[in-house]
Parts: structure tokens; sequence; C-alpha cells
């Protein structure tokens, strides 16, 4: 064996040793490149938000939506609250627990927490719906078996403002009545998650109503009343008031019967306010209102009478009859109008299915089943056929608005919006129906009416209320319908008043015409500013420049 | 040369362990600071929450009206009380101007304004307004 051939074999044998080691360190070396390349992407490049995406999981429980009134301001909301619970496992000294628990909670009884506490489960509510404070008192206690747990309390700051409208919740915060129970039905479709419901309440106009309501119930000794008004263009409900009312933080505490809604569940003959649609519907069929009917002598027919309150004992013309409420004027008027066109009429008014709105608490009319000779008549001054405040409220807006129906909405209807309107008069009828509003307040039966500046034009009612098979006498639903301003009506108005008692004031009148007259008039003094209606100052209720020297010396006599 | 690039390679392993380290603690850190900072808002949300609804429940109509009968010596607005913009006279001709009003002088010791004692002063108010 030479030199030459060792060293050959010896390189032959660590050769192929060197190259498993280099092709080890390559490998390694490969491998951490391509670490230290990814580290450095992960430190230089990645988004602020990776590896966080579980923290949102912890924002608490899904709430309902807020709801707010047309101007944004909080009707119903959702609170964070915390409730106290205990896993009697881990408490250590259930007696000192106990007494420590109840030094933060006087109102709870020591024996009962303490049975809790030695409860053979893993859960026990200690206090539910806690305040801050006393959740801080609690944790600083540093009970061991003691926590918290976080639950959404629906909170109506406004308490009993549009209590009707707005409705409540239970205890797992569903919805049992009004816009409360209409967002997880009707409108849950509509609602954007997390977006505040817009109602078109006007919480201001909401509180005058009520309070003006509430000081004639407690004036004439009522049970109870109603108070709506309506944007005529938009069918926008502005206010709606029923009361009694209840206070939706604590349905419990107020008597059930105060939940029902008057103005929309509620159906009632209407009487004499009626008779605008009665009238209405005759002009708009080409009755003048200079023709004249026959109201001399009370109307016989089977064994129904209709005589008139004030009889005026002559024929009368369709001003007349509309200014004096004459009932047998109007029946006489529906009879040249006859059955099937009273019923068309009133059916393109709504007035024969439940209006169509939002809430839930619908009424639905009670019309005639048999529509003949005495329905057609009586139909003509309110009696024999009940519907409910609203839709009193939606007809007369036909009426003032230029003969449009516009369906009402609790919804704020945003600048522009289609209405949804169809045409129930001509135009002219609208502008002669408004004449009509406005001479019943100038001369007829409903002067208390009006409200200096803001001119206001309508139909008093005063219906018997029906019990047990006849009509009692003194049982009345005085009301009264308002549209404002008289010249070119925005809004429109109905109070009612229920089984009102006369006053030594009003000489022991109970009437519309005497409670629900004069509570719309300061209703409307008060709201008209609100809502941005144009004084009419000018010597005809127009708007226009007042006479201001005339006004200094009313105000100096008055003085 | 193996063994310089074994310690090379041992130099960069403990170089990229280090700097890991460091990107990881810092990474961890920034995510608590985003917890916290997310904590906090919901924790503000919620206590704005609840001032919004303290809020409408201090200011309802209702009880500001009572407040206004207690302490304020206001009454309904009438709708004569409300002019037009075109009833409000123009100014005559010659009237001072806001120039004119500037020039009043002062008397040079105090800088006591010279008052016209022939004007018109506003009525005081009362300390406490009439229940």
């Amino acid at each position: 064996m030479t030199e030459d051939t060792r060293a050959r074999r010896k390189s032959e044998q660590t050769d192929p040793v060197r190259g498993r080691v280099l092709f080890c360190a390559f490998a390694f070396a490969a491998i951490f490149g391509v670490l230290a390349l990814r580290m450095a992407q992960i430190a230089l490049f990645s988004p602020a938000s990776a590896g966080s995406s579980g923290v949102f999981a912890e924002a608490g429980p899904v709430g309902r939506p807020d709801i707010l009134d047309r101007n944004g301001v909080l009707l119903a909301t959702d609170l964070q609250v915390a409730s106290v619970y205990a896993d009697p496992r881990d408490v250590w000294d259930p007696e000192e627990t106990a007494s420590a628990l109840v030094s933060v909670f006087p109102e709870l009884d020591e024996e009962a927490v303490l049975a809790k506490l030695k409860a053979k489960t893993g859960f026990v509510w200690i206090k539910r719906d806690i305040t801050p404070r006393q959740h801080a008192a609690v944790h600083d206690l540093g009970l061991p078996g003691i926590d918290f747990r976080q639950e959404l309390k629906r909170v109506y700051p406004n308490g009993r403002a549009a209590a009707h409208v707005v409705g409540f919740v239970d205890v797992d915060n569903k919805g049992l009545a009004g816009i409360e129970r209409a967002l997880d039905t009707t409108l849950a479709p509509m609602v954007a998650h997390g977006e505040p419901v817009r109602l078109s309440i006007d919480l201001r106009v909401q509180h005058v109503v009520e309070d003006e309501l509430a000081a004639t119930i407690q004036t004439f000794s009522a049970i109870g009343g109603t108070g709506v008004v309506v944007d005529v263009k938009t069918g926008e409900v502005i206010a709606m008031v029923s009361l009694p009312d209840f206070d939706p933080n604590h349905v419990a505490a107020d008597p059930a019967e105060n939940r029902f809604n008057r103005a929309t569940l509620g159906v009632y003959e209407m009487g004499s306010t009626f008779k605008s649609f009665n009238t209405a519907m005759a002009l708009d069929a080409g009755v003048t209102a200079h023709d004249m009917f026959d109201a001399r002598a009370p109307i016989r027919i089977g064994r129904f009478s209709i005589r008139d309150y004030h009889p005026m004992g002559r024929a009368l013309s369709v001003e007349e009859i509309f200014e004096h409420s004459s009932n047998i004027g109007s029946a006489n008027m529906a009879r040249r109008m006859g059955v099937e066109k009273q019923r068309a009429f009133l059916a393109a008014l709504g007035q024969l299915q439940p209006v169509v709105m939002e809430l839930p608490e619908r009424g639905a009319p009670l019309a005639p089943k048999n529509w003949g000779e005495v329905e057609l008549m009586t139909i003509a001054f309110g009696h024999g056929i009940a519907v409910s405040p609203m839709h009193v409220v939606t007809g007369v807006s036909a009426m003032a608005n230029g003969g449009m129906y516009v369906p009402p909405t609790l919804l704020k209807r945003e600048a522009g919006a289609d209405p949804h309107a169809h045409r129930v008069l001509k135009p002219e009828t609208s502008r002669e129906m408004n004449r009509l509003f406005r001479l019943v307040v100038e001369k007829g039966t409903a002067r208390k009416a009006d409200v200096p500046g803001y001119p206001v034009g309508g139909k008093t009612g005063t219906a018997e209320k029906s019990k047990a098979g006849g009509y009692a006498r003194k049982a009345l639903l005085s009301s009264f319908i308002g549209v404002f301003p008289a010249d070119a009506p925005e809004y429109a108005i109905l109070v009612i008043i229920d089984e009102p008692k006369g006053t030594k004031e009003t000489a022991g009148y109970a009437t519309g015409g005497w409670t629900a007259a004069p509570a719309t008039s300061r209703i409307v003094a008060r709201i008209a500013p609100m809502l941005g209606v144009e004084p009419r100052l000018g010597p005809n209720n127009e708007p226009g420049v007042a006479d201001r020297e005339a006004e200094a010396i009313q105000m100096a006599q008055d003085h | 040369m193996i063994r310089a690039l074994n310690l090379g390679m041992l130099a960069l392993t403990i170089m990229i362990c280090f700097g890991l380290y460091r990107v990881t603690h810092a990474a961890q850190e920034r995510e608590g600071d985003l917890k916290r900072v997310e904590a906090q808002i919901t924790e503000q949300q919620r206590a704005i929450d609840v001032l919004k609804a303290e809020w409408t429940h201090l200011s309802q109509p209702g009880k500001v009206q009572a407040m206004a009968a207690r302490y304020l010596n206001l009454q309904p607005m009438k709708a004569t009380q409300i002019a037009y913009l075109n009833e409000i006279p123009m100014r005559p001709e010659g009237a001072a101007t806001m120039d004119d009003i500037a020039a009043i002088p002062f008397s040079k010791q105090g800088g006591e304004p010279v008052y016209d004692e022939s004007a018109p002063v506003p009525q005081a108010k009362p300390a406490r307004l009439g229940r």
C-alpha cells in the first residue's frame, strides 16, 4: 500500500462525514433563518389586533335598543346592574359571611341569608340589582364564595310619561306591551342592531297634554281621559296620553286596568264628533253648506226616537246643523246619502278596521252587522258605531289636511318620506270643513276651545255611555276634536274626558264644550309655540303683524 | 472553519432567542394594555349610559315645570308676545353708531366712565324671587 493510496483512502473515509455535517449545518441554518425572518415579520408588520380577538366576548349581554322621542330624549334604555350571588361550597364561614352581607344590605334577613349560604348547591342569589356603592362595599369585604354577575335592566327614565306608547318588559327583558312588544314582533325586522328607535312623540307636548288632562280630570271628578295630538300631514302621533297611567319601571305598583290604552284599545260611541264625518260625506257628494234639511220634529223609527238637545224647531242648513250639533238634521243628511255610501265612506276613512299603527293594542271598531235605516241615522250623529279615539283623530286629520287619509304612525317620519296617503275628500270639501270647524269654535258649542293668536277649529261631542242595554244619562263621554291653526291646519288634537261631573263653575254642565274644549284651549296655548306654529295676529286671524296699539290699550285696561 | 461556523451559529441562536423573548414580552404587554383600555372604554360607556339616564330622569318636563313654578318668575309665552322682524323699527338717520359709542370719553385720572344721569336704569332684581 503506497502513501498515496493511504491518503486517498482516508479522504474517501472522511469526505462523507464532512458532507453530512455540512448538510446538517445548512439545514439548521435554513430553519433558524426561517424563524428569524418570521420573528422579524411578527415584530415589524403584525397588526395591533392580533391575539386580542377574545376581548369583545367580555362586553356583556346583548340588550334591547334604546327608545328615544322625536328630539332624542331617552324614553327607555338598558343599564347594566350588578347582582350578588354566592357559591356555598366556597364559603368559609357562613355565620360571619351572612352578618357581613346584612351589614351592607340591612333589608335582608340574616337568618334567610345564612340558610342560603348553607344550602347544598353551587349557586344562590343573595341580592339582585344592587347599587354601585353596595357593589364596592361587598367587593371590599373580600368574602370568599361571594361574587357578582352583570345583568341588563330596562330603565324608563321618564317614568309615567308616554307609558302606554313605550310599553314595558318582563324580568327577562321581553316586551309585554306598547312599542316594547312591537320591537320583539312586528318592528323586529325594521330595527338595525344597536341603533336606537326614534318615536314620533314629542316629550314636551306629551307632558303638556298629560298635565292639562290630569287637571281637567281632577276638576270634573272624572274617572279617566285621553289626549292625542297628530301631525295632519305626516300622520305622526306627537302625543298620546291615556289616564290613569302607570310607571313602566314598577308595573305591578299600579292597578292592572291602568295599563289599558284608552287612545287605541278602547272603542267608544263618540257622539257628535262623528258629525264631522257625516257632514264631510254630504259636502263631498255635492251638498252645499247652505242646503236645507228638515229638523222640525223628532224622528220616530220603530222603537227609536231621534231628538235634539236644543231643538230649533225649523229647517236647518248644513252649516247650522253642524254649528248647533243637530241630531235630527244629521240623520236626515245621512238619509239622503244612503247606507251603502255611508259604509263605503267610513271604510275609506279607516273607521271600520283597527287603526293601522305600530302598537299591538289596537281595538277593533264595533260596527252594526245589520246596517239598515236606523243604523244609518244613528251613525250620522255618532251612535251605533264604536271606534277608538285614534280612529277619530285620523279621520278628522283627513278632513283638515286637504282630504288625504294618512295612516298614523308612532315612528318619526324623515322629511320627504312617503306617508302612503290616499285621497278620501276633494280639496274643496276639506276647505269647507275647516271653515265649519272654525264656525263651531267662533259661534257654536266650542267657544271655550279658542286661543288668542292660535285660532282653533273643531267639534264637541257628548255621548251617553251605553250601560247594560241602555244609555246612562249621568255617565258621559265628553270630547272635543280640534284642528289648529284653523285657517291651514297643521295639527289635530282630541281630548276625551270619561264621566266628568259638572261643577259650580260650569253650572253643573259636563258636556264637551264645558270640559274638553277648555282643556284643549289650554293645551294648544302651551304646545303651539313648541311646535313652531306661526301665531295668527292679523286682524282676521291670519299670520301677520299685530295691532300693537290696540294690544297696549287692552293691556292697560286689564291692569 | 467548522468551529468558527459553530460559534457563529451559537451566537446567532442566542441572539434570536433573546430577540424572540423581547418581542413576545412586548407583544404581551401591548395586549394587556389593549385589554385594559378596552375594559376602560366599556366601563366609561356604562357610566355614560347611567349618567344619561339620570340626566333624563332629573330633567323630566314635569320636574322642570315644578321647579320653574317654584323658583322662576316666568309665565307661559303668549302668541301676542311674538313679533316679526319687520316690526322692529330701522335705525333712525343720525343715530349713534358703534364708533360714536366707543368715542365716549373716560375721565383721565381714575378711568371712571362718564354716566348720563338722564338715562333710564334697569330695575334691580329681587334677591329672592317670589314663590
